[in-house]
Order: C-alpha cells, then structure tokens, then sequence
C-alpha cells in the first residue's frame, strides 16, 4: 500500500471523528477540491456567532476556505524564504515538514491556518490562530506538527515533485 | 468526540439587520470570484505580468498586486484588467444562494415570465423603511429583466 493510499484509509477512519470534510456554505459548479478540518478549526470558522470584530474576521475566513474547496484561483508560493506578503497558500519551512500556511490577509484581519496535503488537491487544515498572536512561528509550525501527528501518527503528510502535484486552479506568486 | 456540520447563513428577513458575519462571508467569497475571474482570463490570454503592464499602461508592481491576491477591486479595475488580458469583459447575473430574502414589504408581482412581451409590470410594492411607510407606483418592466420585489 502506497503512502497516498495509507493517507486515504487513516482519513477515512478519521471522518467525522476527529476531522470534518468541510462543504462550503454556498457552493458553486466544477470540480471541487477537499479540506479536512480539526475540530479546532472547524469550531473557529462555523458562523453561528455574528457578533464581534473576532466574528467577522473567522466569517471572511470561512469564505477564503469555501473558495479553496470551490476550486477557484488561489496564488501558492512555494519556497518560505521569497513569498508574497499576500500569498494564499505558503509552503512553511522547513520544507521537509511538509505543512502549508493557509492565509487570510485582509488588512488588520490576518489569520494563520497550517495544513498539510492528504493528496491531490486534499488539504487538511490543523490548527489556526489570528496572525498577530503569533509571536513565535517555530512554535506554531511545531503546534500544527503535532496535531499532524496525532492525526496520522508516522505518516507524513503527502509530498509532490511540483505544485501541479498539489492542487488546480492556481498561481504560482 | 463526533463532529458534525452544522453550518449555516441566513438570508435577509424582515427588517433584521443583516449580521456584519454574513456580509463577512460573502465579501470574502466575492473578492475571490473576481481574482478567479481575472487569474483564469490572464491565463487563457497567455501573456507575461508584463505584457499585461504595458497594455494598461501600469508599471508591473501594479500588476503583480492584482494577481497575487483577491482583493476589493474596483468595477472599473475589474474592467480594465479583463478587457486588457483578452478583450473581455464580465458576465452579470443575480443568483440567491440562500434563497430570496424573505421581504417585510407585502408585493403583487406578475412574474415577467407569464407577461406577454412589453406588457407592462403592474407592482405595488408597500414597505417599511426607517420605521415609516412608502408606496411606489406603477412602473414598466423590460420583460429581459427578472423582477424579484427587491
């Protein structure tokens, strides 16, 4: 049994346990790409409460993650060290780890979610936090490490040769 | 510990104000619409960043901005930048995707569909506003037009 294949069959005993497959609220035509969800994030992006700036700001990201499983364009950079400030999805480093940094960028509403692939275009988001409560990226990378880990135990998440390995409808930035 | 999606919006109803959440949420999935629309033509067009520059007379930084992230665009950026890449231009249409807002106002409409061509639309449309009643009169509707008692 190949990696990708072992991957597929710990997700299938993980669903609706201890991660989500995440529908977009509003969903549009076309091929659809899969984000998996910890319970973690999935708390942090169903919006039920309406009330606070906090609200707002998990709203807009909900609606950059429906984007994502909606397949519509997404800019991707794929070395940490020479990447837009705006990028969508940044590969973190070290690279080896294999975990990306999903990003809401908004001006003053940035929000952090690490992830890594399951497989082609099937990202499974770990854990998030508002980007100006991240003093310390080692510490957040390991964070997202670890739920990996308890999540997959030694499976690495999966790794391509190239973006086109990863995902569609994107833009290399 | 099972998780389970439970996840919904409300569409408009009544005269409750809209939460800023919702208007979040489509925001958002708005601003990514319009980049996937531009991305996907830029692609199609098969030019360089820089080609695209000097077609709207930019320097490339502009450009570069414009494809790195949805952002809120103008309609007249949007505009250009498509009408640059390919001679383009956006297709318009209204969807719900939450279904019709479910109105405070009390409407007799004729659906468009069932008039005969340029007949007119007879709506009378009384509603609440700011706490005060208004009544708007008698007006044509081109039949091309989806009349939804907005």
């Amino acid at each position: 049994m190949s990696i990708d294949e072992m991957i597929a069959q710990r997700l299938a005993e993980l669903d609706g346990v201890s991660l989500v497959r995440l529908s977009p609220i509003v969903g549009s035509s076309g091929t659809r790409r899969t984000l998996w969800v910890t319970e973690e994030v999935y708390n942090a992006v169903e919006p039920t409460r309406y009330g606070t700036w906090d609200d707002y700001r998990l709203s807009e990201f909900r609606g950059s993650l429906d984007a994502f499983t909606n397949n519509e364009e997404v800019s991707v950079a794929e070395n940490p060290f020479n990447k837009d400030s705006e990028t969508f999805l940044a590969r973190v480093s070290p690279v080896t780890k294999e975990l990306w940094d999903v990003r809401n960028v908004t001006a003053g509403q940035g929000i952090r979610c690490l992830a890594g692939f399951a497989g082609y275009n099937s990202l499974v988001a770990l854990t998030w936090n508002y980007r100006e409560l991240i003093d310390d990226w080692t510490t957040f990378i390991e964070s997202g490490e670890t739920v990996w880990r308890s999540l997959f135990a030694n499976l690495q998440p999966y790794s391509g040769e190239n973006l086109d390995a990863y995902l569609s409808n994107y833009i290399s930035v | 510990m099972r998780i389970s999606q439970t996840t919904s919006l409300s569409k408009p109803s009544a005269d409750n104000q809209v939460p800023e959440g919702t208007f979040g949420y489509f925001r958002s999935r708005n601003r990514h619409r319009f980049y996937s629309l531009i991305i996907r033509e830029f692609k199609k067009a098969g030019i360089s960043q820089a080609d695209l520059a000097r077609r709207l007379g930019k320097t490339p930084d502009v450009v570069c901005r414009l494809l790195r992230a949805p952002s809120n665009l103008t309609l007249d950026t949007l505009s250009d930048v498509l009408f640059a890449c390919s001679g383009a231009e956006a297709h318009y249409s209204i969807e719900y995707p939450l279904g019709l807002a479910e109105h405070v106002f009390e409407t007799q409409v004729h659906h468009p569909r069932t008039e005969t061509a340029g007949s007119l639309v007879k709506t009378c449309i009384r509603y609440k506003l700011a706490g005060r009643e208004q009544e708007t009169k008698t007006r044509p509707v081109p039949t091309n037009v989806h009349l939804e008692a907005a």
